[in-house]
């Protein structure tokens, strides 16, 4: 694996010494240069957030939370893992700005796709005004990715069930738009 | 020669004799009572057959008054003989000689009332002899050395084979049939000679008044001396004592003499009369006292002259039977047994046989050969003069029952007065003819001897009470004789003090009475034992003291109350103790309920108010066990019963070291604890699991019994367990939560290692992923088990106690709680050391640790550090937790420990944390407190744990 300066440089903060290992190897093996730091304050100490292109923070680090990272860190992005996603869980970290966030255990393919999209998007900042609702952000967020995604990554990056993801969709009154997924359902 | 009176008279007495055999032997209860009835009814022996008709020819209808004068003593047998009855229950009596000794004490007491008595009964056996010498002159003419022969043999016959069995009951259906003849007989040879000599009872009214009979017969000049002598005397026949008395015989058959006697009475009184006139009207030779033989064989009914002859022989052997052996028995238990050294004959019940088989022996040949000096006078004169002397008993028999106050010194000289009067006037006489003595200095001559019959036995009787009265009145009574006093009074109940015995087992008895009784002390035991129906297992202190009691009472009877007394404070004797012994409760209720129809008036409805009291005792909800000083069970009630299963007959008066597992362990360890109560305590009765609340009055109780209290609490604890399970559950779903987020880190870890693993070639790596796979399941595993040891906890309270590691306890707590919060493992401070253990359970431990720990991290907003930390002093731990949080409110912190107080916003806590912590401190044996602001410093709260440690 040979270093070239077109390289994105990722910050791995991640406590768990195999999860951080195994998702440097990941990232290597798809020719990201990989940082890690086992702490917010480790890494704030050995590096500069502003060489990064991505900051990976798993979101119960000891003594602080991975979310402190966004502010910290800012504008560089910051994907925020937490284990066991549930909806309030990704709507806190989503409202306090972070770029996207992966549930543990996460597929390898997913978390390549999501750092891919992060890396190569133009920099734009996930425009959640504070005080959105939990409904508010659950209305916009299957709104814009309802297109994209199917039913089963929507819930999953929900943290929901399909089952509450369509109840909750029916009591929003949030349209369906027929995918093919929907259609075949349906018939 | 009257050969046809003589063979019906020997049939008639084989017959009488088969009958009241076969009715003793195979009779029911009826012709028990019936033989009984008989038997006293001869107990005056040959007087109804023969000397009655010449009283009724010389005092006329006051022979009637003196008949009448004899049931008395039945008709008021509740007053007399009742309260000796009373006694048996304490003492049995052998004789009136016995209960006399018992009541003045002393051998002097025993000497002279034994001699009194033998003396005052010589002239009866001397009037059955004369009744018997009668028959013989009017049937045979000559062989009267014969006679006798046959007459000695028979009674010494009877004698051996009596007293080889026991004493005068065996006599009875000989007694009974003599009753039974007499009866008939006169019955018969009334009707007889009427009907020979008149013709109808018509013509024997018109006869008496015509010849002037009337008259006569109206006559009531000694009818007071009569009427006093004679119920004087039947107070104190020995017969009477006997049979009433010492042969315990059950208070229904007691109640059937109070009338049967005096119908008996009435029935052998109707004939005499009758008899007397056919006698006077036919101008018969023959002396009145032959008459109910002499007339019908006059009258030619020679089938019941036999019968009269018979009746008279059986009555008068039957008499001479009991009377020969109540005096032997009498003059051993004075004389002879006190002193003896009873332990030193091997055969001792043969010894005493034989010995009483001699003297009732020598009692009869003296009587025989002094029979030969008194042949001229009458039966009647004999049977006077006897029942004169045994009226100076009287006094002191009724002196022992009604007057506390009369005194040993008072009894023998009153005794001795009347009875030397009674020698020098009548007694003598009888065997000198009269005699006269004029007082010197006077005109006046006293004529001693029948003439003056009436006079000198009521002046002797007199002598004797007004001794008895002034030397009682002015001399001192001493302790003991105040206690004996007191025991024999009418309205006393006896109520043996709650002793302390030497012995503690029935063995122990058995081997210390050895001392005294030699080898007899086995079978005077085992025959106790018997008559309680109790086993030679016994080892209940109040069940000893009844066989003690049970033991003197027997012992009395067959050795007399010196012998017995002194065998048992030889032997038995009770342990000496400086305080006041305190009452025999148990037994002061049986005898309570045994008298309670007895009592009257304010005393009435004191005893129902105690059997109220004792009901709503019994009646508790609630078990109460009194205990006496020494762990003598003396109340057991009803709920006690429920609980154990074990009534309470057989709890009363047993140790607590005597019942039944598990009571005795649980019960002991409660008392020599200490405590005041003791909660939980927990029984496994018949494989089932039980919990019980103890508690204990307080020492102040002033006869020093303790009463325990008992209550089941099972529901409650099984209730308590429930809600603590129900907490711990709840914790367990708040862990859960934290649980999850500590399990997602090994799982996404393996999740990763597995993902890079298509990736990896080198064999290196793929080793080295694998190991960390297999660590991460290690880690999943751990954490999973740790959550599930604490929501298995125990379902019990109770669960044995086990050495637990106070460090690794904490420890335990301190990761479950950073599974909901990792925080908090940086959080806890603990400086515990790791030797220190307590005995406890380890899960309960772990979970007071959760909730406390829990509960100051809940309260610590700022992070603040919560120390654990523990200080042993001796063996006494002091856990201290304390946090510097936000405290507890003044509010609740009273009511901090009860349920459902928490000063948590609704939904976060659920009130029940720190009452389970309550809980299950005070279940491993350990005190808890929480004082806030917490302990050296402003703000917080300190948790502070006492335990015993190990």
């Amino acid at each position: 694996m040979t270093e070239t300066s077109k390289k994105h440089h990722i910050l791995i903060v991640e406590d768990e010494e195999i999860i951080r290992s195994s998702l440097r190897k990941l990232l290597e093996r798809h020719d990201y240069l990989v940082s890690d730091a086992v702490s917010i304050k480790s890494a704030r100490e050995l590096f500069d957030f502003s060489e990064f292109s991505l900051i990976i923070s798993d979101l119960r680090l000891p003594g602080q939370l991975g979310t402190d990272l966004i502010e910290l860190a800012n504008p560089v992005p910051v994907l925020i893992m937490t284990s066991y996603a549930s909806l309030r869980s990704a709507v806190d970290t989503m409202r306090q700005g972070a770029v996207d966030y992966v549930s543990k255990p996460f597929d390898h393919d997913e978390m390549i796709i999501s750092v891919r999209r992060i890396i190569d998007a133009p920099k734009k900042k996930q425009e959640i005004s504070p005080g959105l609702s939990l409904e508010d952000y659950f209305t916009k967020f299957v709104q814009e990715n309802q297109d994209h995604m199917s039913e089963t990554e929507l819930a999953k990056k929900l943290g929901i069930s399909r089952k509450s993801l369509w109840q909750r969709r029916n009591k929003l009154g949030i349209n369906r738009k027929k995918s093919k997924d929907q259609a075949k359902l349906t018939d | 020669m009257n050969p046809d009176i003589a063979i019906a008279a020997t049939g008639f007495v084989a017959l009488g004799s088969l009958l009241c055999y076969l009715l003793a032997r195979y009779g029911g209860r009826a012709s028990d009572s019936l033989v009984l009835v008989l038997a006293l009814f001869a107990g005056s022996g040959a007087l109804l057959a023969t000397g009655t008709i010449e009283m009724a020819g010389r005092y006329g209808y006051s022979t009637l008054l003196a008949l009448f004068a004899c049931t008395l003593v039945f008709i008021f047998s509740p007053l007399i003989f009742y309260p000796i009855r009373r006694l048996n229950a304490i003492i049995r009596f052998a004789s009136l000689g016995d209960f006399l000794t018992f009541r003045f004490r002393g051998k002097a007491v025993a000497g002279v009332a034994c001699s009194c008595l033998i003396l005052a009964s010589i002239p009866l056996f001397l009037a059955q002899l004369l009744a018997l010498e009668s028959v013989h002159n009017f049937l045979f003419d000559e062989n009267r050395l014969l006679f006798w022969l046959v007459i000695i043999a028979t009674v010494i016959t009877i004698n051996w084979r009596t007293i080889e069995i026991s004493p005068v009951k065996n006599l009875r259906w000989i007694m009974a049939a003599a009753g039974l003849l007499v009866i008939l007989a006169l019955a018969l040879a009334a009707l007889a000679s009427v009907q020979s000599t008149f013709g109808s009872i018509g013509e024997m009214n018109s006869w008496v008044v015509d010849s002037g009979q009337r008259l006569i017969v109206q006559r009531m000049e000694s009818s007071y001396s009569l009427f006093t002598i004679f119920m004087a005397a039947s107070f104190a026949l020995p017969i009477n004592f006997t049979i009433v008395i010492s042969e315990h015989i059950s208070n229904r058959q007691a109640g059937v003499t109070v009338w049967a006697y005096p119908l008996l009475m009435l029935l052998a009184s109707i004939p005499i009369f009758p008899l007397l006139w056919s006698g006077i009207a036919v101008q018969s030779s023959s002396p009145l006292q032959d008459y109910l033989f002499a007339l019908p064989a006059l009258t030619g009914h020679w089938i019941i002259a036999g019968l009269g002859a018979a009746s008279i022989v059986l009555i008068a052997i039957a008499l001479l039977c009991s009377m020969s052996t109540m005096l032997a028995k009498m003059f051993l238990n004075s004389f002879i047994l006190p002193g003896k050294p009873l332990q030193e004959q091997s055969q001792l019940t043969s010894w005493i046989n034989n010995r009483l088989l001699s003297a009732s022996t020598a009692v009869l040949l003296g009587s025989v050969l002094l029979s030969q000096v008194v042949r001229e006078n009458s039966i009647t004169d004999l049977y006077l003069v006897g029942f004169a002397g045994l009226a100076q008993l009287t006094p002191g028999m009724l002196a022992s029952i009604y007057l506390p106050q009369a005194s040993r010194r008072g009894f023998i000289v009153g005794l001795l007065g009347g009875m030397s009067l009674w020698l020098i006037a009548l007694a003598i006489p009888l065997f000198t003819g009269d005699w006269s003595w004029t007082v010197p200095g006077t005109e006046s001559t006293l004529v001693f001897g029948m003439e003056n019959w009436d006079a000198w036995a009521f002046e002797a009787l007199m002598l004797n009470v007004v001794l008895f009265t002034l030397f009682s009145v002015f001399s001192n009574i001493d302790e003991e004789q105040q206690l004996f006093a007191r025991l024999c009074m009418v309205d006393n109940i006896y109520i043996p003090a709650r002793i302390q015995l030497g012995q503690g087992s029935v063995e122990e008895m058995t081997s210390s009475l050895r001392k005294s009784l030699g080898n007899q002390a086995e079978s005077e035991i085992e025959l106790v034992l018997n008559t309680l129906g109790m086993d030679s297992s016994e080892t209940r202190p109040a069940a000893l003291r009844k066989i003690r009691d049970q033991l003197n009472s027997s012992l009395t009877l067959r050795y007399g109350v010196l012998a017995a007394y002194r065998i048992m404070e030889e032997s038995l004797p009770l342990a000496a103790s400086a305080e006041q012994e305190s009452d025999d409760i148990t037994l002061i209720e049986s005898v309570l309920a045994i008298h309670s129809n007895r009592l009257t008036g304010i005393a009435s409805e004191l005893n129902k108010l105690s059997i109220h009291h004792r009901e709503i005792i019994d009646n508790l909800p609630i078990g109460l066990v009194a205990l006496g000083p020494d762990g003598e069970i003396l109340k057991w009630n009803s709920r006690m019963e429920l609980y154990s299963g074990l009534d309470e007959i057989s709890a009363r008066g047993a140790l607590v070291d005597d019942l039944p597992p598990p009571w005795n362990r649980a019960i002991t360890e409660f008392l020599d604890s200490g405590a005041g109560s003791s909660e939980n305590v927990r029984l496994e009765l018949d494989g089932e699991v039980r919990w019980f609340s103890l508690q204990k009055s307080a020492d102040q109780s002033t006869d020093n019994d303790s009463i325990l209290l008992v209550e089941e609490i099972t529901s409650s604890v099984l209730l308590t367990q429930n809600y603590i399970n129900n907490e711990r559950l709840a914790s367990v779903g708040r862990l859960a939560a934290g649980v999850a987020h500590e399990i997602g880190n090994p799982v996404t870890g393996i999740a990763c290692l597995a993902q890079n693993l298509q990736h990896e070639t080198e064999a290196g790596e793929i080793q080295k992923s694998a190991d960390q796979i297999l660590s991460q399941t290690q880690r999943i595993s751990e954490i999973v088990q740790s959550l599930i040891n604490f929501s298995r906890g125990e379902r019990s309270l109770q669960g044995s106690r086990q050495p637990v590691n106070l460090r690794d306890a904490a420890e335990e707590a301190i990761q479950l709680l950073s599974f909901s919060d990792q925080k908090s493992s940086e959080q806890f401070v603990c400086t515990l050391d790791a030797e220190v253990t307590i005995a406890g359970n380890h899960h309960q431990l772990v979970q007071v640790l959760v909730n406390l720990l829990s509960n100051a991290r809940d309260a610590s907003s700022d992070n603040s550090p919560v120390t654990i930390e523990a200080e042993l002093d001796g063996n006494q731990l002091t856990i201290l937790i304390s946090d510097s949080g936000s405290g507890i409110d003044n509010s609740i912190q009273q009511r901090i420990f009860e349920p459902f107080v928490t000063s948590k916003q609704p939904g976060e806590g659920t009130g029940l944390g720190l009452w389970v912590v309550y809980n299950l401190v005070k279940n491993l044996g350990g005190e808890i407190e929480l004082t806030s602001p917490a302990i050296n410093s402003d703000r917080g709260t300190t948790a502070k744990m006492s335990f015993v440690a190990i």
